[in-house]
Parts: C-alpha cells; sequence; structure tokens
C-alpha cells in the first residue's frame, strides 16, 4: 500500500514569471523514456513483480523503497512545471484573444488539453508510454536496466539545466542531480553486491561532479547524496541497509540510511486562472458550495 | 583606438512621446502590457520616458518602453 504524505520533497521558489518554454523543457524530466515517471513505474512494476522476496530481501527493499521517492520525484517535477507556467497569458474577456501568446510556444497542449499545468509525456508532445518499464524479472539484468536508467536520467537532467536558467527549474534539478547520483550510487552497489563487480569505479556518468552545477552544490553540501530513506514508518524496507554502507566514494562520507521520509516542505498553491476557466468556481458559485459543504456536518 | 584620435560619440535614444504621454495617464490603474517577449498584467506603479514599472503581487518589473508592443487596460 502507499500512504500520502501532503508535502514537497523540497521548497521550490515562485517568482512572479515564468518561461513556458522551459516548462515544455522540464516536461523530459517528468514523462521523457528517462523522466521521473520512467524511473517511478520500473521500480514499481520491478517491486510488484520481485520473485523471490523473502530470500532477496535487500535488493527488493531498495527498489521497492526508491519507488516511493521516485513519486515523490513525480510530484516535484509537476510542481516544477506549474510554477514555471506563469505569465504566458492574461485574463481578459475571450474576444480579447487572452491566449494569443500561447500559439507561439512549445507545448500547445499545456494551454488547450491542461490549463497551464504538467502532462503525462515528454519536452516534444508525446505521451509516457508503458514500454519504458523494463521488468524482466533476471535480478542482475534489472539492476543493471535501472543503473543505466539513472545514467541517462542524469544526462538528460544535466542538458536540461543548460536549456534554462529559470530559478524554479535549476532548484529542481540541482535537488534532483543529487537524488539521482544517489540512486545511480545504490544500483551500483547492488550490483556490486549481486555480482562482485564495483561499478563505482566508472561513476558519475557523465564524468563531471555534480558540484560544477551552482544550484546542486547546496545539496551535496548538506550531504543529501549520502541519504537512502526507508520512507515507511513501520520498520519496513529496513534491509537496504545491507547495501547502502560505506563510503560515499564522490566525497568520502559515510553512506546513511534514515528510517521514514525526509521533512519536506509546502506545497505550492497555484493561482486561479479565469481566461482557462480553472477552477471555473466564482464567488457567487463558491459561495453555494460552501453551503452544501456545510450543511448537516 | 589604433593611434587614431577618438571621435566624440553621440548617444541617442528613441523616445515615443505620445506611448510615454498614455502610460502617464494609466498610472496606478491595472493593466497588460504585451512585450517582445511575454504578456505581463499587474500594476503600473512607474512611468519613466524609458521604462515602465509594473508590479505583480508587489514585485516590480522595470520594462523597457521600446520593448512594448501593446497595452490594453485590464
Amino acid at each position: 500500500m502507499f500512504k500520502r504524505v501532503n508535502k514537497l520533497l523540497i521548497e521550490l521558489p515562485a517568482p512572479e514569471y515564468g518561461d513556458a518554454n522551459a516548462a515544455a523543457a522540464v516536461q523530459e524530466l517528468l514523462g521523457g523514456k528517462f523522466g521521473e515517471m520512467s524511473t517511478l513505474n520500473n521500480y514499481m512494476y520491478q517491486s510488484f513483480n520481485f520473485r523471490q522476496k523473502n530470500k532477496l530481501k535487500p535488493f527488493y527493499d531498495l527498489v521497492a523503497s526508491i519507488t516511493a521517492e521516485e513519486f515523490g520525484h513525480v510530484e516535484l517535477v509537476s510542481n516544477t512545471i506549474n510554477l514555471l507556467q506563469k505569465g504566458t497569458t492574461f485574463t481578459a474577456e475571450p474576444d480579447l484573444t487572452p491566449l494569443q501568446n500561447a500559439k507561439n510556444k512549445r507545448n500547445t497542449y499545456a494551454f488547450l488539453a491542461n490549463a497551464q499545468t504538467s502532462l503525462a509525456g515528454d519536452s516534444m508532445g508525446n505521451p509516457w508510454r508503458g514500454d519504458y518499464v523494463f521488468s524482466s524479472g533476471n535480478l542482475v539484468l534489472d539492476l543493471m536496466h535501472n543503473f543505466f536508467l539513472e545514467c541517462g536520467a542524469r544526462t538528460h537532467k544535466m542538458r536540461v539545466y543548460e536549456m534554462t536558467d529559470h530559478p524554479t527549474a535549476r532548484e529542481l534539478i540541482g535537488y534532483l542531480l543529487v537524488r539521482g547520483g544517489t540512486h545511480v550510487l545504490a544500483y551500483a552497489k547492488a550490483i556490486e553486491m549481486a555480482t562482485g563487480v564495483d561499478l563505482t569505479k566508472m561513476l558519475p556518468v557523465p564524468s563531471l561532479d555534480n558540484r560544477v552545477f551552482d544550484h546542486a552544490r547546496k545539496y551535496e553540501d548538506q550531504g543529501v547524496g549520502n541519504v537512502l530513506f526507508t520512507w515507511n514508518d513501520a520498520g519496513d524496507y529496513q534491509d537496504i541497509r545491507a547495501i547502502w554502507k560505506g563510503t560515499n566514494p564522490s566525497s568520502g562520507q559515510p553512506l546513511v540510511v534514515q528510517d521514514g521520509t525526509p521533512q519536506g516542505a509546502p506545497i505550492p498553491e497555484l493561482d486561479d486562472l479565469p481566461e482557462e476557466f480553472a477552477p471555473g468556481i466564482g464567488r457567487d458559485e463558491y459561495e453555494q458550495i460552501a453551503r452544501r459543504l456545510m450543511e448537516k456536518m | 583606438m589604433n593611434g587614431q584620435p577618438q571621435q566624440a560619440v553621440q548617444l541617442r535614444s528613441a523616445f515615443d512621446p505620445y506611448v510615454y504621454q498614455t502610460l502617464m495617464s494609466v498610472v496606478g490603474k491595472n493593466i497588460v502590457v504585451q512585450t517582445t517577449k511575454n504578456p505581463i498584467q499587474g500594476l503600473l506603479s512607474k512611468v519613466t520616458p524609458d521604462h515602465i514599472v509594473i508590479e505583480i503581487n508587489r514585485t516590480p518589473f522595470f520594462i523597457r518602453i521600446q520593448e512594448i508592443v501593446w497595452v490594453s487596460p485590464s
């Protein structure tokens, strides 16, 4: 089962200006082949499909617990896209063409299908696909796939970082580079436990340190990359400790397993968008709704 | 430069006197400004000969008049 916490993993800056084309680029980190929906669904299905969970518990615990973190990453990237959409349209009557600027933005679905929010698709508008999920059932093969997936995801993050300097996008990517690096290392160590082959020697891939990125350095300094959470408060998934131990090869700092979840930050509030009829509840309707909701409570 | 005597440089800037005058008449009002980049909707707090200041949630945006395409009350 999944239990939901109404928090965002980190606090996202929300300036009064956006960049809709940057939002389109960030979509790749959500619904692209190497986006967070892919990491989420890969680990989720692999954890569902895992054979001999008891015998190979540390590996099961690893894939299962990281699934929960990836859910939080999907939430974080979606919120970033929503904040980035600010400031492309204006509020006016339909005849004044308030969405006129949307014609020249990359992602028209964001304005047509959605009210300027995140889509379950990539930076070119392609929908996220179920065949991005690899769940062969062979433990080593699945772990190698996950290692490759995280390295590919890291590459995409670095490139989107190079495409936009919007503060919300950069805060997101700085954090994800650090957490993605943690997952690369986690799968490398799992492969080492399973096979004896030390993949950590080839890290990082691509071969530049997270510290090259201004917005990642803060999280590296805080040691955010040294911690794996269990994402559980009832003592489950503890056996990731058998894999997540020793030191971080990039910093030399000890690796830590922490029970539960990170503290988190508030979920950003989104303004209404009358030109998109969203949420489409005016003052009068709101008063009627409030009356009905409060009735006979 | 290159051993040549430096010539005096004359600085020129374009000025839209009627745009300026019209903008002055809506100071303190909510307007939409379509710039060459994005529209900005908010309170017009200041007008100078070459830029205006629009406030969105009390955050000021300084906009060059030369980058304005159109302005409309909102």
